[in-house]
C-alpha cells in the first residue's frame, strides 16, 4: 500500500531573512513541497506533536531546524522530537551558524540527520541548500516509507 | 590612628621582648660565670681539705710519737728500778730495748715538728734531760752488771733519777698538750673548710639549678615562639592557598563568561551577516537581470533608459555591491577570530613534559624556507629548558612569536632571529629577538590586543596573532613581555612555570 502523500518541509528559523533565503534556494533546487514555516520553537514543537495533520497524524514530513531560536534552545526541540515514538524516524536537518565541533557532534548523539552550517559565503549557502534540496528529492521518493 | 596605636603596641612589645631577652641573657652570663667561679672553688677547697685533713694526720702522728716516748720513757725506767731491786735479765734487756728506740723517736719527732718552734724548743729542752738521764742510767746499770748493787742503789740516789724522769715527763706532757691544742685547731679548720665546701657545692648546685631553669624558661620561651611562627606562617600559607584558590577560581570563571560571550556574540553577530550575505547575493542575481535588460540594443535605443539609471545600473549598483561585499567578508573574517579564540579557550590544557629544544626546533624548521626566501635566519640557543606544559599552546604561542619575527623584518637589512631559554628563579624564560622592524613603545600594550596592529599596514593579518599568545600564555601560568625600539628590532620574553597544574576539564 503506497500512499502519495507529499512530504510537509517543516522549518523552524527565528530570522525572517535567513527563512526568506532558505525558501528560496529550496525554491531554485526544484522543489515545490509545501513549506511550514515557525519562528518559534513552542508552537513548531505544539504543530509537530499534537496537530494532527503534522508529522504526528503519520504526515510525511521533513524538519529544518535553526539551532539558535528565541524562547528554546533547538538541541531541546531535537531532543524533544526524537525521544517521540512516533517521530523518531522523522528526518531532521539542524541548519545553523554554528560550526563547533562539540555542538555538531552533540546534535548527531541525539539524532539529528544532516548537520548543515550557514555560510557567510552566499554561494556555498546556496550550494548547501540545493543538495539540501536533492537531499529532499530523494526523500520523497520512498513516501509513506517513514 | 588606629594604625598608629597599633604600631606603638608593637613597639613596646618589641621593646620589652628586647629587654627581657637581654636580662636573661645577662642573667645567663652571670650565673655561668658564678659556676665557674664556684667549680674553680670547690676544687681549690677539696684541695684545701684534703691538705687540712693531712694536717690533723700529721698531729696525729706527732701525738702518737710523743706518747710513744712516754711509753719508751716509762718502761725504760720501770726497767731500771727492776734491775735495782733485783737480778733480773729480762730486766737488762726491756731497758736497752726501750733505750734503743729513744734517739729513733726524738729524730722523728724533730722532723715532724720541723713546722712548729714550740716543739722545737720543747725537744730542744727534752733531748738533754733524756741525754743526762741515759748517762746516769748507764752508770747506775754499769755498777749493777759490775755486781755493785749496793753503789748502784747509792748512785741512783744522789743523781735523782726520778727528778729527770719528771722532767722529761713534764715536757712531753708539754708537747702533747701542744699538739692537743693543734688538734683542735686543725680539726676546727678541716671542719670549716669542710662546711665552706659543702656550701659552696651547695651554692653551685643551687646556681646549676637556677641557670637550668633559666634556660629552660629561655628554650620554652624560644620554643612556643618558634611554634607560634610556625603556627602563624602555616596560617598564613593556607590563607595564602587559599586566596589563590579562590582567586584561581575567579579568574577561571571570569575567563569562561568571557569565552561564553565572544561565543555568543560571534554566533549572534553572524546571523545577520548571513542575511547581508545572501541578500546582496539576490541583489546581485536581480542587478544581473536588469543589467542584460539594460544591455539590450533594442531597449538602448527605446529611449526609455535615462542616463542616470545607465550610470546606477553600470557603475553605481557594482561598487556598492563590491564595498558590502568587501566589508562583509572582513567581519565574517573577525567573527571567525573570536569564535576561534573563544574555541580555543576553551580547549583543555594537557600539560606533558616537554623537551623544548626539539619542540622549537621543529617550529623554527617550519619558517626555514620562508625565512630563507626573505634572506633571514633562524638560530637556537642551547640548552634550552625543559618544561612540564600543553603542548599545543606551546606551540602556538611560540609558533606565532617566530612567525611574527620572520615577518616583520627590517627591509635591506639581513634578518636574524635567535631563540633562547634558561631557567631563572624556578621558572623557565624563554626570548625570541629579532633584528626586524621593531615596535614604538607607545605600541607595546596595542600589539597584545585583539585586532590591533601596528606599523606600517604591509603584511596581512588580522591581528589576533599576539592577542591569542597573550591568553594563552596567561593561561599556561606565564607572562609576556615586548622589548623593543622602532628599527630597532623586538625581544619578546616568555616566563612560564616549568610545571603547569593539571586543570579540571572546564570544557562543556
Amino acid at each position: 500500500m503506497i500512499e502519495h502523500q507529499p512530504v510537509t518541509i517543516i522549518m523552524i528559523e527565528d530570522d525572517e531573512g535567513h527563512a526568506r533565503l532558505i525558501d528560496r534556494n529550496i525554491r531554485r533546487a526544484g522543489i515545490f513541497n509545501d513549506i511550514k514555516h515557525f519562528a518559534e520553537g513552542t508552537a513548531a514543537l505544539q504543530f509537530i506533536l499534537t496537530n494532527p495533520e503534522g508529522p504526528a497524524g503519520n504526515g510525511p514530513a521533513l524538519i529544518l531546524l535553526d539551532l539558535n531560536l528565541p524562547d528554546m534552545s533547538g538541541t531541546d526541540i531535537l531532543a524533544a522530537i526524537k525521544n517521540e515514538p512516533k517521530l523518531k524516524r522523522t528526518p531532521v536537518i539542524v541548519l545553523t551558524t554554528t560550526d563547533d565541533k562539540l555542538e555538531i557532534e552533540r546534535c548527531y548523539d541525539l539524532g539529528c540527520n544532516v548537520y548543515i552550517t550557514k555560510p557567510v559565503n552566499y554561494e556555498s549557502f546556496a550550494d548547501a541548500i540545493r543538495q539540501l534540496g536533492l537531499f529532499l528529492s530523494v526523500i520523497q521518493v520512498p513516501e509513506g516509507a517513514a | 590612628m588606629a594604625a598608629v596605636s597599633q604600631h606603638v603596641i608593637e613597639d613596646a612589645a618589641r621593646l620589652s621582648e628586647r629587654l627581657f631577652r637581654r636580662s636573661i641573657l645577662i642573667a645567663l652570663t652571670v650565673g655561668l660565670g658564678g659556676l665557674l667561679l664556684m667549680t674553680a672553688a670547690v676544687g681549690w677547697l677539696v684541695a684545701r681539705n684534703s691538705a687540712d685533713s693531712a694536717w690533723v694526720e700529721h698531729t696525729y702522728q706527732v701525738v702518737g710519737s710523743i706518747q710513744r716516748l712516754e711509753t719508751v720513757v716509762e718502761r725504760s725506767e720501770t726497767a731500771r728500778r727492776g734491775l735495782l731491786l733485783g737480778d733480773d735479765a729480762s730486766y737488762a734487756a726491756t731497758y736497752r730495748e726501750s733505750m734503743a728506740e729513744v734517739p729513733a723517736l726524738l729524730g722523728r719527732l724533730t722532723r715532724l715538728t720541723q713546722d712548729n718552734p714550740v716543739q722545737q724548743a720543747a725537744l730542744a729542752r727534752l733531748r738533754p734531760i733524756l741525754d743526762r738521764r741515759r748517762a746516769n742510767a748507764d752508770a747506775t746499770l754499769a755498777l749493777v752488771e759490775h755486781g755493785d748493787r749496793a753503789g748502784a742503789q747509792a748512785l741512783f740516789r744522789r743523781l735523782a733519777l726520778q727528778r729527770l724522769t719528771q722532767r722529761s715527763r713534764d715536757v712531753l706532757e708539754d708537747m702533747a698538750r701542744e699538739e692537743r691544742r693543734l688538734l683542735v685547731r686543725r680539726r676546727a679548720e678541716a671542719s670549716g673548710t669542710s662546711r665552706i665546701l659543702f656550701l659552696t657545692v651547695l651554692a653551685a648546685a643551687g646556681l646549676v639549678a637556677g641557670v637550668s631553669v633559666i634556660s629552660l624558661l629561655l628554650t620554652r620561651r624560644y620554643a612556643s615562639d618558634l611554634r607560634r611562627s610556625e603556627n602563624e606562617l602555616r596560617r598564613l600559607n593556607e590563607g595564602l592557598d587559599a586566596a589563590v584558590r579562590d582567586r584561581t577560581a575567579d579568574l577561571t570563571r571570569a575567563n569562561q563568561e568571557i569565552q561564553r560571550f565572544a561565543y555568543i556574540v560571534s554566533h549572534d553577530l553572524r546571523a545577520p551577516l548571513v542575511n547581508v550575505m545572501g541578500f546582496t547575493s539576490e541583489l546581485e542575481a536581480a542587478m544581473k537581470a536588469l543589467t542584460e535588460q539594460f544591455a539590450d540594443p533594442a531597449f538602448r535605443q527605446s529611449g526609455l533608459m535615462t542616463p542616470a539609471a545607465d550610470v546606477a545600473i553600470r557603475e553605481d549598483l557594482p561598487e556598492a555591491i563590491a564595498f558590502i561585499r568587501s566589508s562583509t567578508r572582513k567581519m565574517d573574517g573577525l567573527i571567525k577570530a573570536i569564535l576561534e579564540l573563544s574555541r580555543r579557550g576553551r580547549r583543555t590544557l594537557r600539560p606533558e613534559p616537554l623537551a623544548m629544544e626539539p619542540l622549537l626546533r621543529a617550529l623554527a624548521d617550519t619558517v626555514r624556507h620562508l625565512a630563507q626566501d626573505r634572506g633571514a635566519e633562524v638560530v637556537l640557543e642551547t640548552p634550552l629548558p625543559d618544561i612540564v606544559s600543553d603542548r599545543l599552546a606551546i606551540e602556538q604561542v611560540f609558533g606565532n612569536l617566530i612567525d611574527n619575527a620572520v615577518k616583520y623584518l627590517k627591509p635591506g637589512r639581513p634578518g636574524r632571529i635567535v631563540v633562547r631559554g634558561a631557567e631563572r628563579l624556578g621558572r623557565a624564560v624563554f626570548e625570541v629577538e629579532d633584528n626586524g622592524r621593531g615596535i614604538a613603545p607607545k605600541d607595546h600594550e596595542r600589539i597584545f590586543e585583539l585586532f590591533r596592529r601596528s606599523g606600517t599596514q604591509d603584511q596581512p593579518g588580522e591581528g589576533i596573532g599576539l592577542a591569542h599568545v597573550r591568553a594563552l600564555v596567561y593561561r599556561l601560568g606565564g607572562t609576556i613581555e615586548v622589548v623593543s625600539e622602532l628599527d630597532r628590532g623586538a625581544l619578546f620574553r616568555v616566563s612560564l612555570p616549568l610545571t603547569l597544574a593539571r586543570e579540571e576539564a572546564a570544557a562543556e
